[in-house]
C-alpha cells in the first residue's frame, strides 16, 4: 500500500470568475445536490501567484466548463479545460497536473474521480478581467461569462453578498456572490447556457503542501 | 468481532489516460482537444459497491436469523436455539443478565449499526476510492478503502456498546417487553415525539448536510495517511450517528429486533441522505414522528 514517493508540490493563488446551473447560493457547495438536478458551470482562473515544482504559473489564466448528469459527486462529469494561448508548453502541463488532480491537493484530487471525460488542455485566447461584481471571462468566440451585481428586487439597488466559509470551503473561502449577464459554453459537444443564474467572485489558494 | 469486513482493499487497476505526456503545442490557438480521457472506473466502483453490499447483506442475514430464533424462543416453546441470544431477552425477569448476554447484545446492535448506516455512506466511500485509485496508478502514498471504512465502524461499535447498556438499564428497569419493545405508552410516546423534533435542529441539519456533500466533506477534511484515514471515517461516521442516532433509539419503541421496522429506519436514512429532495424527506418524517408520538400520549393519558 503506502508506497512513499516525493511528489512534486505546487501552490496556487488566484482570483475566480465562478458561474453555473444552480439558483443562487451553488447548492453543490452546501446541500451537495443542484436545484436544476444537473449541475453546468464555467469556471475562469487567473492565476496570480502560483508554482508548480520549478515551474513559476504566475499569469497562467485557466477556464474549466462542464456539465454532470446529476450532482457533482455523483459523478460522469464531462469537463473541458482551456489554457491561455500565452502560456508555455511547461506552463500548461503544470497547470493540467493540478487541475487533473494527479499532484493531489483539494479540491483537485476529489473531484478526479467524478469526472468520466476529460478534454484538454485545450490552448485559446483567454480574455479575462477581475474587476469586483462586474467581471468577465471569454475564450475565443463560444465560451463566455459576464457578472453583473445581484439587486434589490425592491428598490433596484446592487445588493453586496458574500458567502464566507470560516473553517475553509470547497473551492474558495469568500466569495463576492453576483449573477450573470451572459454565461455560455459551446464546445464539440458541450453546451451549455444559464444566464442570470448564481456567479461567484472569489479568490483562491490552494496547494498539495501536507 | 466477526464483522465480515471485505471492502474494496484490492480494487482492480483501471486505464485512464489522464497523463501529462499529451504534448500541449501542435493546436496552439485552435479549439480542439489535445488530451482527452475516460473514466470514472466503473468496474472499480462496483467493487467497492459490492463489497458494502456484502458487508450489509451479512448483517441483515444475521438479524434476520436472530429474530427468527427470538420469535421462536419468545413463542414460549422453549430457550433451545437462542444459542447466540441473551437467553434473558427471549425470557426475561426469569434471571439477571450474564456478561455473556451483555456481550451478544452489543453484538447485535454493532451488526444492525452497520447493517442500518453503511449503505448511505456509499457516496462517500466510493468517492474515496475514486481518490486512493488515482493514487495507486500514479505511483503515489495511498490507503486502501477498508482502513477508511473501518473508520465508521469503529466509532457505530462504539455507539453500540452504549445502546446495549442502555437497553441493559431499561431492562432492569423492566420497561421493555420480551420483544424488547417499550412496555410504558408515556416512555414511547415522548421518544417518538423527541425524534421528531430531533429532525428540526440545527444539529440534525448540520449532520445532515455533511452526509449529503461527500465531495465537500472529502476536500475539506481530507488527511494523509492510514491514521488520516481512520480519522476521516470516524469523523464522518459521527456525522452519520448525529443523522440517525436519535431514530435508532426509536426501535427501543418498536421492538429492538423488529425487522419490519429496522429495515424501514434504515430505507429513511439512506433516502434522507442521497435523494435529491432528502432535506424534506427528514422534515416530513419529524412531522409524522411528532404525530405518532402525540396520539401514543395522549391514547395513555
Amino acid at each position: 500500500m503506502a508506497t512513499t514517493m516525493s511528489r512534486t508540490t505546487y501552490h496556487l493563488r488566484g482570483d475566480s470568475i465562478e458561474s453555473c446551473s444552480c439558483n443562487h447560493g451553488c447548492n453543490c457547495q452546501f446541500g451537495g445536490f443542484p436545484n436544476e438536478g444537473i449541475c453546468e458551470f464555467v469556471i475562469g482562473y487567473d492565476v496570480t501567484d502560483g508554482r508548480v515544482g520549478d515551474v513559476d504559473i504566475t499569469g497562467v489564466r485557466i477556464v474549466v466548463a462542464g456539465k454532470y448528469p446529476n450532482a457533482l459527486h455523483e459523478g460522469n462529469g464531462h469537463v473541458v479545460m482551456f489554457v491561455d494561448e500565452s502560456a508555455s508548453d511547461e506552463q500548461v502541463n503544470a497547470v493540467l497536473s493540478v487541475f487533473s488532480g494527479q499532484l493531489g491537493g483539494m479540491p483537485w484530487e476529489a473531484l478526479a474521480p467524478t469526472i468520466a471525460k476529460f478534454e484538454g488542455p485545450v490552448r485559446a485566447h483567454i480574455d479575462m478581467e477581475v474587476s469586483g461584481k462586474r467581471s468577465r471571462v471569454r475564450v475565443g468566440r463560444d465560451i463566455e461569462v459576464l457578472t453583473t451585481p445581484l439587486l434589490n428586487p425592491v428598490t433596484g439597488a446592487e445588493q453586496n453578498v458574500h458567502i464566507a466559509y470560516p473553517d475553509g470551503g470547497f473551492f474558495w473561502n469568500d466569495g463576492d456572490i453576483v449573477t450573470t449577464e451572459t454565461m455560455r459554453a459551446k464546445h464539440g459537444d458541450l453546451e451549455l447556457e444559464w444566464p442570470s443564474r448564481f456567479a461567484a467572485i472569489a479568490p483562491v489558494a490552494w496547494s498539495n503542501a501536507t | 468481532m466477526a464483522i465480515p469486513l471485505r471492502g474494496d482493499s484490492t480494487c482492480r487497476v483501471e486505464q485512464r489516460n489522464l497523463t501529462m505526456d499529451h504534448a500541449p503545442g501542435p493546436d496552439r490557438g485552435s479549439a480542439t482537444a489535445i488530451a482527452s480521457a475516460q473514466g470514472p472506473a466503473l468496474r472499480d466502483s462496483a467493487v467497492v459497491v459490492a463489497g458494502i453490499a456484502l458487508l450489509v447483506g451479512a448483517g441483515w442475514a444475521y438479524l434476520v436469523l436472530e429474530a427468527g430464533r427470538m420469535q421462536a424462543g419468545a413463542g414460549g416453546m422453549s430457550g433451545m436455539g437462542t444459542m447466540t441470544m441473551p437467553s434473558a431477552l427471549v425470557a426475561p425477569g426469569l434471571h439477571a443478565w450474564s456478561p455473556v448476554d451483555l456481550l451478544l447484545l452489543f453484538t447485535m446492535w454493532a451488526i444492525m449499526m452497520v447493517a442500518m448506516m453503511l449503505p448511505s455512506a456509499t457516496p462517500m466511500i466510493t468517492l474515496f476510492a475514486g481518490v486512493s485509485r488515482g493514487r495507486r496508478q500514479r505511483g503515489d502514498a495511498w490507503v486502501p478503502t477498508a482502513v477508511f471504512v473501518a473508520g465508521y465502524i469503529l466509532l457505530w461499535t462504539s455507539f453500540a456498546a452504549l445502546a446495549a447498556l442502555a437497553q441493559w438499564g431499561l431492562h432492569r428497569a423492566a420497561l421493555l417487553s420480551p420483544m424488547m419493545r417499550s412496555t410504558s405508552p408515556l416512555l414511547g410516546g415522548g421518544l417518538l415525539i423527541a425524534a421528531g423534533i430531533y429532525q428540526f435542529t440545527p444539529l440534525k441539519r448540520a449532520c445532515l448536510s455533511q452526509c449529503r456533500s461527500p465531495l465537500g466533506f472529502l476536500s475539506r477534511h481530507w488527511r494523509e495517511g492510514v491514521r488520516g484515514a481512520l480519522q476521516l471515517g470516524v469523523r464522518h461516521g459521527t456525522y452519520c450517528i448525529g443523522c440517525c442516532a436519535v431514530l435508532m433509539t426509536l426501535l427501543f419503541v418498536l421492538g429492538v429486533m423488529n425487522l419490519l421496522w429496522i429495515a424501514a429506519i434504515a430505507v429513511f436514512v439512506l433516502a434522507e441522505k442521497v435523494l435529491p429532495r432528502g432535506e424534506w424527506i427528514a422534515r416530513a418524517a419529524g412531522v409524522l414522528l411528532i404525530g405518532w408520538g402525540g396520539w401514543v400520549v395522549a391514547g395513555a393519558l
